[in-house]
């Protein structure tokens, strides 16, 4: 048996690099900024759904002066995020010139505040908030 | 021959059977939640912006290979979770094959490397680092390259041929590694100083010498390189970056020689190490201090959400789809904590190659022992290292290029004759805590309690 080559070896994994590189190249998808949009409306009403509950029961918070309640009205919670945080909230070209990129506006967008007076429900159990992130 | 065509088959169907049964059992739930998990909030809106304007838009603190390669496969699928998942997927594949490979340089037939890398499949801090678009799935990959390529050049030292090859794999595995995350430039001088040994071992006289300058040559300018090259987009588009457009509106100055675009390029570099520098996560349940990860006391939690009825309401394209058939008062959650077979019996098993090392000489052992304390120790030693100053609270996925060497250690000694009775114990118990903890790692919903029994690390 010949020894092996690793040069050939080289060779042809430089060529299957060259060849999955041009297909990623070739598919790209024309709807890729309305995609990201949805994606990170998505991701903020991820963030606000974890907002309106503690433990496994719901809390009220407030977003833009409103007040919000999941377990009162479901539909219409979701009906008043899609208006105010649905994908058109988030357009491409929000934070052009930040050195903080787009994931704080979704943190800034997306974090809701405790309303001024107590909330409906009591709270029994607590559960983790959602999680924090590093960047680290 | 018989016998040689039966291996030749295995060398084949074994690391195969090892990449398709890792994605197998990564693919289910990939996309679930239909939304950032942790720090993808960063990665892949980084990643979405290299897509469409060949650079990040700002406030980036690592360099930018991880977030090429994620926008590869958002390229490919498209910016939903699979997309921007695809890469790390893809990824976390190879860290098993690569250390399969590592394994045979190490012990022989097919068992113990399928073995190796089987514990890294089954792994959870693997796993899930495997499954999200983070950084340190990528980082596992080039540090387990380079390992591979390190014990393939000790394996037979008097091959030149061979250990310059593996010298140039070193070097493009680790130049890439800190073109991900700076933390792999550790592991490059490591494996600097193994090379350098070597050929003081193997090599003598003139020829010695030239050898030594080779290695250092090739460890030195070619990671360097690559570092640069992997920011050459960055440097031809530099218009469109945060630090050249407040150069430009501050300065007045907007036109960029080569020599302005490497001074920028020279300012942001800085401005990564101060961020780096000035980052404290002490107020973070998430983060631990480094020593704490020995015994996965303090996970990284990843995503975690209380299921209620009222998420039902949520129209699908508004919905992140985690608590889809779920009953209510279910959890759903993510956490980057070890499958405590493969942590603990690595860490065991780096007790006696410890003895190896110290008393027998051993340097698999060594190099082993060597390859863990370089990704652990500066973490250890951070509060009282020249680089911070201060407290550097940590996370539980950081671990993610260690787990290869650990399952290395393991396999390492399952080598031994007198731990062979060992090693379907080690086997079966890992498949079983794979199967018990695999819903903490993917975030299937599942009752409180259910939950709380499988926080192994809340027990101590």
């Amino acid at each position: 048996m010949p020894p092996a080559r690793p040069g050939r070896h080289a060779l042809g994994a430089a060529l299957v690099m060259a060849v999955a590189a041009g297909a990623l190249a070739a598919c790209g998808s024309a709807t890729l900024d309305r995609q990201q949009q949805e994606a990170t409306s998505r991701e903020c009403i991820s963030l606000l759904d974890r907002r309106a509950t503690r433990g496994n029961i719901t809390v009220e918070f407030r977003l833009d002066g409103d007040t919000f309640d999941l377990g009162r009205d479901p539909t219409a919670f979701y009906d008043a995020l899609r208006r105010l945080r649905g994908p058109d909230a988030f357009p491409l070209d929000a934070s052009n010139e930040s050195d903080t990129g787009r994931q704080d506006v979704v943190r800034r967008k997306c974090s809701g505040s405790d309303p001024p007076t107590t909330t409906t429900s009591t709270t029994t159990t607590s559960t983790a908030v959602p999680a924090t992130t590093s960047h680290g | 021959m018989a016998e040689r065509t039966t291996r030749r088959w295995l060398d084949i169907a074994v690391p195969v059977a090892l990449v398709l049964g890792t994605a197998a059992s990564r693919l289910p739930r990939l996309s679930r939640p239909d939304a950032f998990v942790f720090d993808e909030v960063y990665y892949a809106l980084d990643a979405g912006d290299i897509v469409r304007r060949g650079v990040e838009r700002g406030g980036v603190v690592h360099p930018p290979v991880s977030k090429w390669l994620i926008a590869g496969g958002i390229r490919a699928f498209g910016f939903t979770a699979f997309g921007w998942r695809a890469a790390a997927l893809v990824c976390g594949c190879l860290v098993v094959l690569f250390t399969y490979l590592a394994a045979r340089q190490i012990v022989a037939g097919h068992l113990l490397p399928a073995l190796a890398g089987g514990l890294v499949a089954l792994d959870g801090i693997s796993f899930t680092t495997g499954r999200v678009a983070m950084i340190d799935v990528f980082v596992a990959v080039f540090v387990t390259a380079a390992m591979w390529f390190v014990l393939m050049a000790f394996r037979d030292p008097t091959n030149t041929r061979r250990v310059t090859l593996c010298q140039w794999g070193v070097a493009v595995s680790l130049g890439l590694g800190i073109a991900t995350k700076w933390n792999a430039a550790f592991v490059l001088g490591a494996c600097l100083v193994f090379f350098l040994l070597l050929h003081a071992r193997t090599a003598a006289g003139e020829r010695q010498g030239r050898a030594l300058l080779k290695t250092i040559v090739i460890l030195t300018v070619v990671p360097a390189a690559i570092y640069v090259a992997t920011y050459s987009v960055w440097m031809l588009k530099i218009d469109k970056t945060w630090i050249a457009i407040q150069d430009c509106k501050q300065e007045q100055h907007c036109s960029y020689s080569i020599a302005d675009r490497f001074l920028l390029l020279r300012d942001d570099q800085v401005r990564i190490y101060d961020f780096q520098r000035g980052l404290k996560s002490d107020n973070n349940s998430n983060a631990a201090l480094a020593y704490e990860w020995a015994t996965q006391n303090r996970p990284s939690t990843l995503f975690r959400k209380t299921c209620v009825p009222g998420f039902e309401a949520a129209p699908s394209d508004l919905s992140d789809h985690s608590c889809d058939g779920a009953a209510a008062g279910d959890i759903t959650e993510i956490v980057a904590v070890a499958n405590p077979v493969v942590w603990f019996a690595g860490l065991a098993s780096g007790v006696l190659l410890l003895f190896w090392a110290v008393f027998r000489r051993n340097v698999t052992a060594m190099l082993l022992l060597a390859f863990l304390a370089v990704q652990w120790g500066p973490w250890l030693l951070d509060p009282i290292s020249p680089w911070k100053l201060q407290d550097r609270y940590a996370y539980s996925f950081y671990i993610t290029p260690i787990i290869p060497v650990l399952a290395l250690m393991t396999t390492a000694v399952l080598a031994r004759p007198a731990f062979k009775w060992v090693r379907p114990v080690i086997a079966a118990a890992t498949v079983a805590a794979f199967v018990f903890y695999w819903p903490i790692w993917v975030g299937k919903p599942m009752s409180p309690d259910q939950i709380q029994a499988r926080h192994y690390w809340e027990a101590y």
